[in-house]
């Protein structure tokens, strides 16, 4: 488990550590206060730098350009600037992610390398010359070592995405699950892909009880894996409603049934690893954060699965805290953490402190 | 953003809560509305209510905060107090000295907030706010407090 974090140079930190971390940490702050960055970089640095982490941070953000290649071909490229505290590329340029646990110590460092930096000296393998032949390159070093050791930036910076693609498909992604759940709803082809893993084992139990917190009609729950039709990335998903002769699709349901099951499903594939969820209450009305946290909270403790979440939401923190206040002996299990970029830690509650600001009406935000 | 948000002061009841801004506006402009308020004044159910673990530590976290005061009665011993109070500021404030200073507390953190800590009567003594305001009272010659001793001393 990861106990504390440090970014240094990546997006809008200098330099800022999160401590005190527990299973379950609920990020909050204000708007453009770094919180998806966070967990952006927990996701790099917990894939190992893996191109796919890479590439789906740029793409959420859109940190893409068109760019016309050697051959006159115009492809896409991701505007990798973006992740360096300077939003620059240039001789000298790194950001390093570190985080502490109970067992490992793991780092990432990313650094720009100028020709310059390559072609004289014996500091990088000597192949860089002949591989990379005068472009800028992004350097990866850590441990455990990056999946990839260095990348070759185009004329103008960017990454190419067809780069990226040629290493994705070396890479086995479920070495080290780490997932995000981003605010956008995931498509019926993702909830395809993972149900697949999580049908007819006793996991799938997890997903009915989800949509139940919402719907406590739900029966039955089948993704029928077909191709989403070109108009709806949301077919493909049915349920079984008590006292409906026809199953329903969940589509037709609302968006927070889909959010239900995108979490749970999300939680189970994160088995052993981490899950990230950028705006947890997305979709969520008040009145079920708190079978929310209860199925969050006791599902990360059977799976160790150990949970990054932002929110801006008071009912969600205040959920949070309702929920940790039930129980008879504080588990310390949970923290929430407020993020300011203009300071250098992130401010810690501990489960009773979350308790008493609750209660007591103190913002935490 | 309103100083209401930004300027805490923590006493021990609602009395101290209404006796409080009287004394502030012999001294500083209290305003009209809460939005004026050079303070927001934060009323716990007792001393005990106010030390509970977590109190204090969580006003210290509040977002944008700048300044916290809390008055507190010292009662019958003002070291203990202190140490109660001490202990719960130790960690926004790791520097905190073993005594009280007797003209009360002003300290600043590395994140700039600013602790104000006094313990009534007076930093030095035992007692609490009535203490305090007994003390304002001229020594002779003020007709209301001397008919209210001898009524209560008859009371008594």
């Amino acid at each position: 488990m990861i106990t504390s974090f440090r970014i240094r140079g990546y997006r809008g930190f200098d330099d800022f550590e999160l401590s005190e971390l527990r299973q379950i940490n609920l990020l909050v702050g204000e708007n453009n206060g770094g919180k998806t960055s966070i967990l952006e970089a927990i996701h790099l640095l917990h894939s190992q730098g893996s191109p796919a982490a890479f590439r789906s941070v740029m793409d959420r953000r859109g940190e893409v350009h068109r760019e016309d290649n050697e051959d006159r071909r115009t492809q896409t490229h991701y505007d990798v600037c973006h992740l360096f505290q300077q939003h620059r590329i240039a001789q000298g340029t790194w950001f390093r992610l570190e985080s502490s646990g109970s067992s490992v110590n793991n780092w990432l460092n990313v650094r720009v390398l100028v020709p310059d930096d390559y072609e004289h000296g014996d500091t990088y393998s000597t192949d860089f010359r002949d591989k990379f032949d005068g472009s800028n390159v992004l350097f990866f070093e850590g441990s455990p070592a990056p999946v990839i050791d260095a990348l070759p930036l185009s004329p103008k910076n960017g990454l190419s995405a067809r780069q990226l693609d040629r290493f994705e498909r070396n890479v086995d992604d479920n070495q080290c699950p780490v997932f995000f759940v981003t605010t956008e709803s995931q498509s019926a082809e993702f909830l395809a892909r993972h149900w697949k893993g999580v049908a007819l084992t006793e996991e799938e139990d997890l997903l009915l009880e989800a949509l139940q917190i919402l719907e406590p009609r739900v029966e039955r729950i089948a993704v029928l894996g077909e191709r989403p039709s070109s108009r709806s990335s949301k077919s493909g998903v049915i349920v079984r409603l008590k006292g409906e002769r026809t199953p329903v699709p969940l589509g037709s349901m609302g968006d927070g049934m889909w959010r239900m099951l995108t979490l749970a499903l999300a939680i189970v594939r994160s088995r052993n690893g981490v899950l990230l969820v950028d705006e947890i209450d997305t979709g969520l009305h008040h009145t079920a954060m708190s079978d929310m946290w209860r199925l969050i909270i006791s599902t990360a403790q059977r799976l160790n699965v150990q949970v990054f979440a932002t929110t801006h939401s008071l009912d969600c923190v205040n959920s949070l805290a309702d929920v940790i206040a039930e129980q008879d002996t504080p588990s310390e299990s949970v923290t929430i953490q407020r993020i300011e970029k203009e300071r250098s830690r992130s401010i810690a509650y501990s489960e009773n402190e979350m308790v008493v600001a609750a209660n007591r009406g103190t913002e935490m935000r | 953003m309103s100083r209401f948000t930004t300027h805490m002061l923590l006493v021990e009841g609602e009395q101290d809560k209404r006796v409080i801004p009287y004394l502030l506006d012999a001294h500083i402009v209290w305003g009209d509305n809460k939005s004026e308020f050079p303070t927001n004044i934060e009323a716990y159910g007792g001393v005990d209510d106010l030390l509970a673990e977590g109190e204090i530590e969580t006003q210290l976290k509040t977002p944008k905060l700048q300044a916290l005061g809390i008055i507190v009665d010292a009662n019958d011993s003002l070291d203990s107090r202190w140490q109660q109070v001490r202990n719960r500021c130790l960690t926004a404030f790791p520097e905190l000295s073993e005594t009280l200073p007797r003209e009360g507390l002003i300290a600043i953190n590395d994140d700039g907030i600013r602790l104000g800590v006094w313990i009534m009567p007076d930093n030095q003594t035992s007692g609490m706010l009535e203490t305090f305001l007994s003390q304002l009272i001229p020594e002779e010659g003020d007709e209301l407090w001397d008919y209210t001793e001898v009524h209560l001393d008859e009371g008594v």
